[in-house]
């Protein structure tokens, strides 16, 4: 695939070093020449380009109109927010994936600026924190397809209805699946006749707003 | 004194040239002449947006704008061209926030 | 008029202080907060210190569709963010934004948002665009008879030709290109258009600009 990176600082670098070793042409943009020498080039798939993201001409030289996906991963929302813009609007990319440094900007990074998928880290960490710690509660830890799909984590606390029964016998929503179950450190394949324990962490994954109702699956009423 | 002059010397409007909308190539700076024969308003993320299907002898394409209800003059029936890149990003040619001519 | 500018450099303080000094409440907006100093002690309009297109930061000052708003920081990407948030989430249909790099201009104008390029008479090409009929004529003959003016086609305008206006239109503006109209050319909603008329002309394209003035150009209302 192309990949356009737009930022090239240690998050750019790092997704441009990665996606390259996996044969992807990746082209690098940075407004700093300092910051694109410094990515290691290893598989001699990553072609860096001085420029400004924001600017047409920029996008252009670095092939966005036959790009696949485009990421706006500068440490600026404002740059990230027009990048995505232009690369939908004017070049039509496919895929354009955003990076939100301030959480408070971060009901602006929708289709309403060209971006499919948008990445929050501080909300990553907050909810990647939640899940280590909160157990008996509904932790939702990724949004996909735009936000009607997400994947959504239960670590089954002592009193929840869940224990003892097997999967197929769960009240789960029709919109659900349940995908994965980590037990004592291992990833069990869920099938319908798995008996679920305390302390597992119960994967799902689900369309539609069936928040309450996995709730009631899986933690029971408080 | 002089007598008003009817601007005789003024530039014609020249007409507008597009490609069918059956063959437009993708992701490229193109133009579709046609109809507005369908409009909608599809609230995204509590914002405004405005949905057009255009027509022309060859099938049907959308242009949407971001943030707009409305724009003015256009309306269901109206003969007019947009120019953008296109991708088919709901299963079918569609331009977003593309320059738009109103045609008479 | 309620005015709202953000970025206090030079031709934010600028139409701070002159629009205040009119008579208009005025709230200006900067990040940094020694930017206020260049409005001076007599400033009787308010400064919010916060980023311009923060939802919380426009609600605090005020903002409400009927408002103006200035984007003039010294950011264009700052700028485009103010204006499109200013519009498209709060109704505001009279916006502009300030822009250096004018190949971006173009594509934040089909946006449908009114740009200005930087120049040096950048406040007073501003103040054209927010309040066009309390503006001075661009030019008028030694004879005072004729004025040159620039308007702004609202909605209600748009899909009327040229030539249907009886108006003197000499030049339009639309997205990246300035000609002189052809007669039979279908005016658009956001054309920026120059007339040449007398007074009294003027005063009659801007009856017809107006007159469903209380609908929002494709705001959210």
């Amino acid at each position: 695939m192309k990949i356009i990176i737009a930022g090239a600082g240690s998050v750019g670098r790092y997704m441009a070093e990665q996606l390259s070793k996996f044969g992807h042409d990746i082209v690098l943009i940075d407004t700093s020449a300092k910051a694109v020498g410094r990515v290691d080039n290893q598989s001699g798939n990553i072609v860096g380009l001085v420029g400004d993201g924001c600017e047409v001409s920029t996008l252009a030289n670095a092939g966005a109109k036959d790009a696949d996906v485009i990421a706006a991963v500068t440490g600026d929302d404002e740059d990230n927010l027009v990048i995505s813009l232009l690369a939908k609007q004017e070049f039509g990319v496919p895929r354009v994936v955003a990076r939100v440094n301030n959480p408070n900007n971060e009901w602006m990074f929708n289709e309403m600026w060209g971006i499919d998928v948008s990445v929050s880290t501080p909300h990553l960490l907050t909810a990647l924190v939640e899940e280590a710690v909160a157990v008996g509660s509904l932790v939702k830890l990724l949004s996909l397809e735009h936000g009607k799909a997400g994947l959504n984590e239960v670590t089954l606390a002592e009193g929840s209805p869940a224990i003892g029964k097997a999967i197929s016998q769960l009240a789960l929503p029709r919109e659900s699946t349940v995908v994965a179950v980590i037990r004592d450190g291992h990833v069990v394949v869920p099938t319908p006749d798995t008996v679920l324990h305390a302390a597992d962490e119960v994967l799902i994954l689900a369309t539609g707003d069936v928040e309450s109702e996995l709730g009631n699956a899986l933690i029971g009423n408080k | 004194m002089f007598g008003r002059k009817k601007s005789a010397s003024a530039p014609e409007v020249p007409s507008v040239v597009g490609v069918n909308i059956s063959e437009a190539p993708r992701r490229e700076r193109t133009t579709i002449v046609g109809k507005v024969v369908r409009m909608q308003s599809k609230p995204a993320h509590g914002l405004p947006t405005m949905v057009v299907s255009i027509g022309d002898e060859t099938g049907t394409c959308i242009a949407t704008w971001t943030g707009r209800r409305t724009i003015g003059a256009i309306t269901l029936g109206r003969r007019i061209a947009i120019t953008g890149v296109g991708t088919d990003a709901s299963g079918i040619l569609t331009f977003v926030n593309p320059e738009y001519q109103l045609l008479i | 008029m309620h005015m709202i500018i953000v970025g206090c450099g030079r031709v934010g303080s600028t139409l701070a202080k002159e629009l205040s000094s009119e008579g208009h409440d005025v709230v200006i907006i900067d990040r940094d907060a020694t930017a206020f100093r260049r409005v001076g002690e007599n400033f009787t309009g308010k400064t919010i210190t916060g980023i311009g297109f923060d939802r919380g930061v426009l609600t605090s000052a005020g903002i409400t569709a009927d408002s103006a708003v200035m984007a003039v920081t010294s950011g264009d990407n700052s700028n485009i963010l103010i204006a499109r948030v200013a519009r498209e989430l709060f109704g505001v249909s009279n916006v502009v934004a300030r822009i250096y790099d004018p190949r971006r201009a173009a594509i934040y104008e089909r946006l449908g948002i009114s740009t200005v390029a930087t120049v040096a008479w950048t406040s007073n090409r501003i103040r054209q665009t927010i309040l066009p009929h309390e503006s001075e004529p661009e030019w008028s003959d030694p004879s005072s008879t004729f004025q040159l003016v620039e308007r702004r086609v609202s909605a209600h305008l748009a899909g009327t030709t040229i030539e249907k206006t009886e108006a003197n239109i000499v030049l339009l503006h639309r997205v990246s290109t300035t000609e002189v109209p052809a007669r039979s050319t279908v005016l658009q909603q956001d054309d920026v258009i120059h007339i040449l008329a007398t007074a009294q002309e003027i005063a009659a394209f801007d009856a017809q600009l107006s007159s469903a003035a209380t609908s929002h150009n494709g705001g959210h209302s």
